[in-house]
């Protein structure tokens, strides 16, 4: 079926279908159906202060956050708790899913900065959990759904940020996280601003 | 009416030709055409990023006169007519797009930022590589292939109605005015704030 234009009423459509509508199924049927696309699940994590030192290693451990933006839908669910380390998929649908970290700290012209997006079908990992190797093409078998993998070697002042995304179908149960490592002595960044650390996922489709 | 704010209905509302208009067709319009955006650089037009050594002077990219796609229901122009930047018509959760192409060079690195308002504060991270051959990976995100270009988002911001967005970047290498798309911003409305 072609999808037309919106109709353009005229005075005089009080005329009656097979059924008469109430203001319950107005409601149920146009306010709430349009409430739902005007508000889709949404989720954003934000950390806004330092994090404690990370210790030098390339195993990526799980990251958490301090501070919620927004974590709202029509249907009241909620994608996060009071942790702030995974966002939990309510509602099925395609989502656009993105995350970015920042690191301070030693400047280096060498070492790696990870960081990975997960997706698991069960409970979160606890914060700090080791949950996969950087280095291997393994990533995968741990529930990495996309990562990236940066090098500091301008021996520069600027924070390494690293960025991934994507969009994904996913299903209630699912489980989203972040996972980073770093081994050459930097520190997670102070994000007063909130700008640089973050992670979010929208549902933009069924 | 609002778009974005469907009516509660109460016992006796009667459905009038307004009404129906007001409730369904425009509120489905505004769905269907919602704010959007995309300018960038037209070929050999625009302005130059100056070279900073520091990379932390940023300059505002302007110039921006090739419009990809613009519109919305309220028919609010969004682009300014200084061309510099693009503003939200009405507030919510936006999809944020940005980047530019430099001159190509082996040392140094581009940077771009998208920023709200005309303030010094990033909206979005700084994007960025460095140029050097035997360096594939710097800062950026994986998706970025271009040793002279630098792209910020696509991410999810919050704005307001009337907010500004900003592209500005940084380099060591002047902008590279030779191509169209050397300087682009994208701006599209995704869903109601929180």
């Amino acid at each position: 079926m072609p999808i037309k234009n919106p109709k353009t009423w005229m005075p005089g459509i009080t005329g009656q279908a097979d059924s008469q509508w109430t203001d319950t199924e107005l409601d149920r049927e146009l306010r709430d159906q349009l409430r739902a696309l005007y508000n889709p699940p949404r989720a954003s994590l934000l950390r806004t202060t330092a994090g404690t030192a990370m210790a030098n290693s390339t195993q990526p451990t799980i990251l958490s956050f301090t501070t919620t933006e927004y974590d709202t839908a029509y249907d009241g669910s909620v994608m996060t708790d009071v942790t702030r380390h995974a966002i939990f998929i309510r509602q099925a649908g395609l989502y656009v899913v993105r995350a970015q970290w920042a690191w301070v700290g030693t400047a280096s012209t060498s070492g790696v900065r990870f960081l990975g997006l997960i997706k698991s079908q069960t409970l979160p990992f606890a914060v700090g959990t080791a949950v996969g190797n950087p280095a291997g093409a393994a990533n995968s078998g741990d529930g990495f759904l996309r990562w990236a993998h940066g090098r500091r070697t301008d021996g520069g002042t600027p924070p390494a940020v690293l960025k991934l995304g994507g969009i994904w179908p996913l299903t209630p149960g699912n489980v989203l996280q972040i996972a980073g490592a770093q081994n050459t002595g930097a520190t997670l960044a102070a994000d007063a601003a909130a700008g640089k650390i973050k992670f979010q996922a929208l549902r933009i489709a069924a | 009416m609002t778009v974005g704010v469907p009516k509660d209905w109460a016992s006796g509302d009667a459905m009038t030709a307004a009404t129906a208009n007001a409730e369904v067709r425009d509120q489905f319009n505004g769905l269907r055409n919602r704010p959007r955006a995309r300018i960038c650089h037209p070929i050999g037009g625009g302005v130059s990023v100056t070279a900073s050594a520091t990379l932390t002077t940023f300059t505002k990219i302007t110039g921006l006169t090739e419009i990809t796609f613009e519109g919305n229901y309220a028919g609010v122009d969004m682009t300014p007519a200084a061309a510099d930047g693009l503003v939200a018509p009405v507030a919510g959760l936006y999809m944020v797009h940005g980047g530019v192409h430099f001159v190509g060079g082996t040392t140094g690195l581009r940077r771009a930022v998208l920023r709200k308002n005309g303030t010094a504060t990033d909206l979005t991270d700084t994007g960025g590589i460095q140029p050097s051959p035997d360096v594939t990976q710097g800062m950026g995100d994986e998706a970025e292939g271009q040793l002279t270009g630098a792209i910020c988002g696509p991410e999810l911001v919050l704005l307001a109605a009337l907010d500004k967005v900003e592209l500005f970047a940084s380099s060591t290498a002047a902008l590279d005015t030779s191509d169209f798309n050397t300087a682009f911003l994208e701006l599209v409305w995704m869903a109601n704030g929180p």
